[in-house]
């Protein structure tokens, strides 16, 4: 499949540049990384949703949609958060140790992200 | 017949003896009603009605929107309106997160497509034993679900006014506390002599204030020791100490194997009748 421009969504925990560190949670990232994967550039939105008490993932999982996101790397997806990607068609990977956004996007285009499953969180 | 009041049994935090101490009560007196509305984790039937699991139910039930994706034109208005995210659009689709849902039902007004309609869904619930000389009553919050406050408020649908009322509310200070202990003529707040109990303690005690209700403190596990912790807080504070059940193996052995130790321990019927009456007198006064 022709793999166009692509925009891979990283959570943040601050607005910055590729030096800036990953966020360790989906849902309550302060910030998402958006870099479009044809012409490296990043920009930062600020998420919203994550001071909600409730639903802060599903609410991600909108902004994500509505900002266009084609993939989303992160550490931790509650299950709704990943319910709601997946509906959108979003790709979903999960992180291992990338600290660093320029790390997981690297490990990105190396192919070393594996897809991921429904998160924990849904057994509480 | 003499005037009865109801009562609700209280604590900072759990493990502090609520149940103990209302399933003690119960036992100890005559015409009661005892209702467990600690939903999230009810434990009193242990002691009181061990099979009511297999006994029947009344169901709680709440709405919950549901879509119709032939009406919906994807605008938007649901989910922009949902403070809880319990709704998302995806692809042009409603998707419905059933257990953020806060059954408000304002996705279904603020629809201009009247694509939105409820469904019923079984959010808890109630059960009951009438055991002699006392009425039990259960509520339980099912597995899954977050929502504490309807459960209790259908449960308290079920007071008596006839029977002394002892309401075993849920620990803490937040909703379901608040609506447990809401309309009891006195509360007692269960503690424990450590600087957790203490703290937790405070917290209830603030909540109890700013709701101007009446209440009086026991001391569980107590131990010679530590309780002036506890002692001298409440001293400070104005505030009665109506009884101590002290830090025994024993008592802790009898919990341990779901019998309520008012039945093996002499003097404890008298001395949880006496609590009862000076309760009463407090409540009345």
């Amino acid at each position: 499949m022709g793999v166009l421009k692509m925009r891979l969504v990283i959570p943040a925990v601050a607005e910055g540049t590729m030096e800036t560190e990953v966020h360790d949670n989906f849902g309550r990232a302060t910030y998402f990384a958006f870099i479009n994967t044809d012409t490296d550039q990043i920009e930062f939105v600020k998420n919203t949703a994550a001071q909600k008490n409730s639903g802060a993932g599903v609410g991600a999982a909108q902004l994500c949609a509505d900002q266009g996101a084609d993939i989303v790397a992160a550490y931790h997806f509650g299950p709704k958060a990943y319910q709601a990607l997946s509906a959108a068609g979003i790709k979903v990977l999960d992180l291992n140790e990338q600290k660093l956004i320029k790390e997981v996007y690297s490990d990105y285009q190396a192919g070393k992200l594996a897809e991921a499953e429904a998160g924990p969180g849904g057994n509480h | 017949m003499a005037e009865e009041i109801s009562l609700s049994i209280l604590s900072g935090k759990g493990g502090t003896g609520k149940t103990t101490l209302a399933v003690n009560l119960a036992l100890a007196l005559e015409n009661v009603q005892l209702l467990d509305a600690d939903v999230e984790e009810p434990n009193d039937y242990i002691f009181i009605s061990p099979e009511i699991e297999s006994k029947e139910f009344e169901s709680v039930m709440r709405l919950i929107p549901e879509v119709n994706d032939d009406k919906c034109t994807a605008c938007r208005k649901c989910v922009d309106f949902c403070e809880y995210n319990a709704l998302a659009m995806m692809l042009d689709k409603v998707l419905i997160f059933e257990e953020v849902c806060h059954s408000c039902g304002g996705c279904k007004i603020v629809c201009p497509e009247a694509a939105i309609t409820e469904k019923e869904k079984e959010l808890g619930k109630l059960r009951h034993d009438a055991l002699p000389n006392l009425d039990f009553w259960q509520g339980e919050l099912n597995t899954k679900e977050e929502k504490a406050v309807p459960v209790i408020e259908k449960l308290k649908t079920k007071v008596d006014r006839d029977k002394k009322v002892i309401i075993d509310s849920p620990p803490g200070t937040t909703c379901p506390t608040i609506e447990a202990i809401t309309d009891t003529n006195f509360t007692i707040v269960v503690t424990e002599p450590s600087p957790f109990g203490l703290h937790d303690l405070k917290m209830v005690i603030e909540m109890l204030n700013d709701l101007e209700q009446p209440f009086a403190v026991v001391i569980n596990r107590a131990e010679a020791d530590s309780d002036y912790l506890i002692e001298n807080y409440c001293q400070e504070e104005g505030i009665k100490v109506m009884l101590k059940i002290p830090f025994s193996r024993q008592i802790a052995e009898l919990y341990s194997e779901g019998i309520p130790f008012v039945q093996k321990l002499a003097d404890w019927e008298e001395k949880l009748q006496q609590l009862y009456q000076e309760i009463r007198e407090e409540a009345l006064k």
